[in-house]
């Protein structure tokens, strides 16, 4: 499920790079240079980079990745990096004006792991300002245009590293998901999107929104493309205090047109309630469907509580993305402040109103409310028992049950300003997605095929570290697309 | 309520857009009331992370640290290694 | 004043000086020596998408502290995030513990014993927090008020740090002090902290006069500069409720300088900290066989020592309680004594001489007792018994040893020795009662009159003359001098 912008040559799959490279290191050079024409093409309309390294650069980097004879699970590769990765030599916006021109002094550990494995990074994502949005028009630059529609938005916060690979920009890109914003941008460009279980893949290097919340994970144009890169960068991090000790690899494994298991699937009936877009519900059961006339067993069950998972979600990455946006006061690194003669709340604050967009304020006003005396025990901490609650009912489903599936998100992409104006309406858009990331489950989001010519996700999730199953059950929805 | 939040951490919104974000706040504050309201029985724990491995911990070790120099940050504010800042006092 | 009640409360900042590195990066935790802003990384500067990662050794250190204490230690170590903006803190918040919210410091509800002019007080402790110091703010022109910005070190930044609040039960400035003292004396036999590096022991005290408000003074960086900043600040608030006054609650600093309390500039919005738990640290358990390991390794403290000592040695208990408040001294007196024997005498000569230089010259112990070692001391107690040197003399050798770092040895060289040959001091002794004819004659009338030329040939020798036998004499020549 390509959309137009795409050759047959830049959507090349990784595997298929991998091998036309060995047998011609040339390959790779056709490969980028037919990359950068897509990018040179379509790249004015999209706006899917922040920051694009210039060609030469990469071609001489593929260059030295042949010489070096390494390339690695990634074979040259071309990933996207969404601009809240730390890439050394790099700025790493994320979105926002208040870090337009900061350079990382280093690399994310996912950077580094890339690099290691023969990826070639190819430049960095347009973004919600730091991940606050579902839309990627919270950019403080421009907004990203959605390769299916130019007039619709290619969701968020990772919307620019899901249309780059949506519209063959790049090979794959790499994205992070506090609340969906890896698997929304990807249900509606058309593409794959998973966000790992909480502790799979190292934060160290994500610029932190909601540190509970926030895993980095791969966005595809295949389930076998995101099972390899996220063979590539998952693992233990000594430098990250909730990084998994957990045996990783092999998930490429589990990217087999058959199912490996007589999957128990369930769908909560929540996540197809009221809200749900009659295209996006058409798609949902015609998939249901197929994975019934493959043997699998779909049933239902409730989980009312459901129903204050929104609120739960917003709260705590309120009050967490508050806390951690305080640093940002231009004294080391950023916006500058004036030093001479002035106060510092003055300086920090002028630097702060300066830097940072409506919907970021927002937040940390929002979040310093949470936070306060007095309110600290009705909101933040009654969201973390909800979160509890919540956690134990998923806990309990997924002992009767294997994987749950659920629409991505409840709607088809929307216009460009349609949502924005209202709250309410956009962190609904995430109704389906945040539970995940308030149980630290692993979800990833495929394409169910197409209503209106709009691609229309499916959500596959399932009980931490079953990122295995839930690959093979996405190639499974992936493979009977085309049935 | 916008002003103490605002004096608290340090960031202010347009003049213009106030009223747009008190109009936010109090919906978005609505919603979480939702959460506010709900009973939820004696002895259950927050849950502050999904991290349920064992955390990683550093054995007591140096390694080089990098300097700001080497950071390459906000190298034209330094003054005699110190870095400038508004004053505290 | 011994009428009104005065209520202490200490906040004590102890630096875990003993680690090798900060307390969530691998940034060496000696950072004293290095060119500012040299001793960073990603990590303590705050940036963008950085990570702590706990080091496990400053666990250790504090379970010592807390058993060492007699607290109750916690089963998990939770750290929570305390925010408020200034310029010496990375990230705008620092990671500390808290005691709501169904969170818990490391250790609460202890005690530590010290003893004034021979009365004991027993003062609680609160809680024991383990959290990350900060950076450091100086000016770049003298005056502070005349800078036009500020000047910011974040070599600090990150370095392990121990809270350690007791409850107000401290009733003197003078008590605060000892307390202070003992303490960093409990954490150097621990081998916690090196109390003499600068900036290494800090408190903030509050202070509370009967009943009235509490005013906090921060900013106070040793025990001798506690005692003055609770001076002063007790004799302003008595002053004020003198005039008729109320004291306000406020918080204050100490400058250490002027050697006063100034208020300080009221951060708006004090204590609105937004506390809530570091989600980048999920709480470590800390183990009931850690514990039991560390409690069975604990060193010898302060008041088990100061048993042993006073027994061992025979110095009595007031010598041994003041030589356990400084490890340093208390060591030192142990290998001198052993050394040189005496103990007694060498007791004496650190708790009432040394002591009292090192005070007056605002030096540290361990300079004071590197320029008055043991072989010094050995030195001191061979000239003393054999006479070469008088207890007068004496003195004046400790003084001059840890004032200008004067071997004994060089002053016998110079020739400050007791005078004992008697034909010599004749000599002088007849000098005196020439030039002083008249004291002779009030002498004979009055025998209290004689230390007048006691006096005098003391000065005309140096103070070097062994005044008991200078006594004899001038006593016998009076003599001769009436029967005559
Ligand atoms: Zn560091």
């Amino acid at each position: 499920m390509l959309p137009p912008q795409c050759t047959r040559l830049a959507s090349t799959p990784i595997r298929v790079l991998r091998e036309r490279v060995a047998e011609d290191p040339d390959f790779l050079f056709e490969y980028i240079e037919e990359v950068y024409r897509v990018i040179e093409r379509h790249e004015p309309q999209i706006r899917a980079y922040i920051t694009l390294r210039p060609k030469e650069e990469v071609l001489g980097e593929a260059e030295a990745l042949l010489k070096s004879g390494k390339l690695g699970p990634l074979g040259g590769a071309l990933v996207a990096l969404k601009d809240n990765i730390s890439t050394r030599g790099i700025r790493t916006t994320c979105g926002s004006r208040m870090l337009e021109s900061y350079v990382p002094p280093y690399d994310a550990t996912v950077v580094s792991k890339i690099k290691e494995s023969g990826g070639i990074i190819v430049g960095k994502t347009n973004m919600d300002e730091f991940a606050m949005g579902s839309t990627t028009e919270n950019s403080a630059f421009y907004p990203t245009r959605n390769p299916w529609d130019y007039e619709r938005v290619p969701g968020g916060s990772s919307g620019g590293s899901a249309a780059a690979v949506a519209a063959c920009e790049a090979t794959v890109a790499l994205g992070s998901d506090t609340g969906g914003s890896i698997r929304l941008p990807a249900s509606y460009t058309g593409t794959v999107g998973l966000k790992p279980t909480y502790g799979l893949v190292s934060r160290y290097g994500l610029v932190a929104y909601g540190s509970s919340l926030d895993q980095i994970g791969p966005i595809a144009r295949c389930v076998e493309d995101a099972a390899i890169v996220l063979d590539v960068i998952s693992g233990h991090d000594p430098r990250d205090s909730t990084s998994l000790r957990v045996e990783v690899g092999g998930f490429e494994k589990y990217v087999v047109d058959e199912p490996l298991k007589s999957y128990r699937v369930v769908v909560i009936e929540e996540m197809i309630g009221e809200g749900l877009d009659k295209e996006v519900a058409g798609v949902f059961s015609k998939v249901l469907k197929k994975l019934e006339s493959r043997g699998l067993r779909v049933e239902y069950r409730s989980m009312p509580l459901l129903r204050y998972s929104l609120s739960a979600y917003y709260i705590i990455a309120m009050a967490e993305a508050s806390s951690n946006l305080a640093r940002y006061d231009g004294l080391r690194y950023g916006i500058q402040p004036e030093v001479e003669a002035v106060h510092w709340t003055d300086a920090y604050g002028r630097v702060r109103t300066a830097g940072f967009g409506y919907e970021v304020k927002r937040r940390i006003l929002l979040g310093a409310y949470i936070l306060s005396e007095g309110l600290y025990e009705g909101y933040y901490l009654k969201a973390a028992k909800v979160r509890r609650l919540l956690y134990e009912e998923f806990v309990r489903l997924f002992r009767e049950y294997d994987l749950a599936v659920s629409p991505t998100s409840p709607t088809l992409p929307p216009r460009i300003g349609e949502v924005i104006t209202d709250p309410i309406r956009l962190f609904s858009l995430d109704v389906n997605t945040t539970p995940i990331n308030l149980a630290g489950l692993p979800a990833l989001s495929v394409p169910g095929g197409l209503a209106n010519g709009l691609p229309v996700g499916v959500q596959v999730f399932g009980p931490p570290l079953s990122e295995g199953p839930i690959l093979n059950l996405a190639r499974i929805i992936e493979v009977s697309r085309s049935e | 309520m916008v002003k103490r939040l605002s004096a608290l951490t340090l960031v202010e919104v347009d003049p213009q857009k106030e009223e747009v974000l008190s109009r936010d706040l109090k919906r978005i504050v609505e919603m979480f009331n939702e959460i506010a309201r709900l009973e939820i029985a004696e002895g259950v724990e927050p849950l502050y992370t999904t991290f349920f491995g064992e955390v990683n911990l550093r054995d007591d070790e140096e390694s080089e640290p990098v300097g700001v120099g080497g950071l390459n940050l906000c190298g034209e504010r330094l003054e005699d290694g110190y870095l400038k800042s508004p004053k505290t006092l | 004043m011994s009428s009104i009640t005065i209520a202490i409360g200490l906040e004590v900042h102890a630096q875990i000086t003993s680690l090798r590195s900060k307390l969530f990066c691998g940034c060496p935790s000696d950072y004293r020596d290095r060119p500012p802003n040299a001793n960073v990384c990603p990590v303590c500067l705050g940036l963008p998408g950085s990570l702590p990662v706990f080091n496990r050794r400053a666990l250790e250190k504090a379970v010592a502290v807390a058993l060492a204490l007699n607290c109750e230690i916690s089963d998990k170590l939770s750290f929570v995030r305390k925010h408020y903006f200034y310029p010496d803190m990375p990230k705008n918040y620092q990671v500390s513990q808290y005691d709501r919210y169904g969170l818990t410091p490391l250790a609460v509800g202890g005690s530590l014993t010290v003893e004034v002019d021979g009365s004991r007080r027993t003062v609680r402790i609160r809680r024991i927090n383990i959290e990350e110091d900060t950076g450091r703010i100086v000016y770049p022109e003298r005056s502070i008020l005349g800078s036009r910005y500020a000047l910011v070190d974040y070599n600090r930044a990150g370095i392990a740090l121990l809270e350690i609040v007791t409850e107000p039960d401290l009733r003197s400035p003078r008590e605060a002090r000892v307390f202070l003292e003992k303490l960093g004396s409990v954490l150097e036999h621990l081998e916690v902290t090196d109390t003499s590096l600068e900036g290494a022991l800090r408190a903030d005290a509050n202070v509370s006069i009967a009943g009235g408000a509490r005013v906090e003074i921060k900013n106070i960086g040793s025990p001798k500069e506690l005692e003055k900043a609770l001076s002063y600040e007790i004799s302003r608030q008595l002053s004020i409720i003198k005039s008729g006054g109320t004291v306000e609650r406020e918080t204050r600093h100490w400058v250490k300088e002027k050697g006063i309390t100034v208020a300080s500039r009221a951060k708006e919005l004090e204590g609105e900290y937004r506390y809530f738990p570091d989600p980048d640290l999920p709480p470590i358990p800390v183990g009931r066989d850690l514990i039991e390991r560390i409690a069975r390794s604990l060193p010898e403290l302060p008041d088990s020592r100061a048993r042993r000592i006073a027994k061992e040695y025979e110095i009595g208990d007031y010598m041994a309680s003041v030589l356990v408040l400084h490890k340093r001294l208390c060591d030192h007196f142990e290998a001198s004594s052993r050394a040189c024997g005496s103990p007694k005498l060498i007791a004496s000569l650190l708790v009432n001489e040394l002591l009292r230089w090192v005070d007056e010259a605002g030096m540290d112990i361990a300079t004071g007792v590197s320029r008055l070692s043991t072989d010094r001391l050995c030195k001191l107690v061979r000239y003393l018994d054999s006479g070469l040197i008088s207890v007068k003399l004496l003195k004046e050798y400790v003084r001059l040893a840890v004032l200008e770092d004067t071997d004994p040895e060089e002053l016998v060289f110079r020739g400050m020795t007791a005078i004992r040959e008697a034909e010599e001091l004749e000599r002088v002794v007849e000098e005196v009662f020439r030039e002083n004819p008249k004291a002779v004659e009030d002498a004979l009338k009055d025998p209290r009159a004689v230390n007048f030329l006691v006096g005098q040939v003391m000065k005309k020798t140096g103070k070097r003359a062994d005044p008991k036998l200078v006594n004899e004499i001038i006593r016998r020549r009076l003599f001769e001098h009436g029967s005559r």
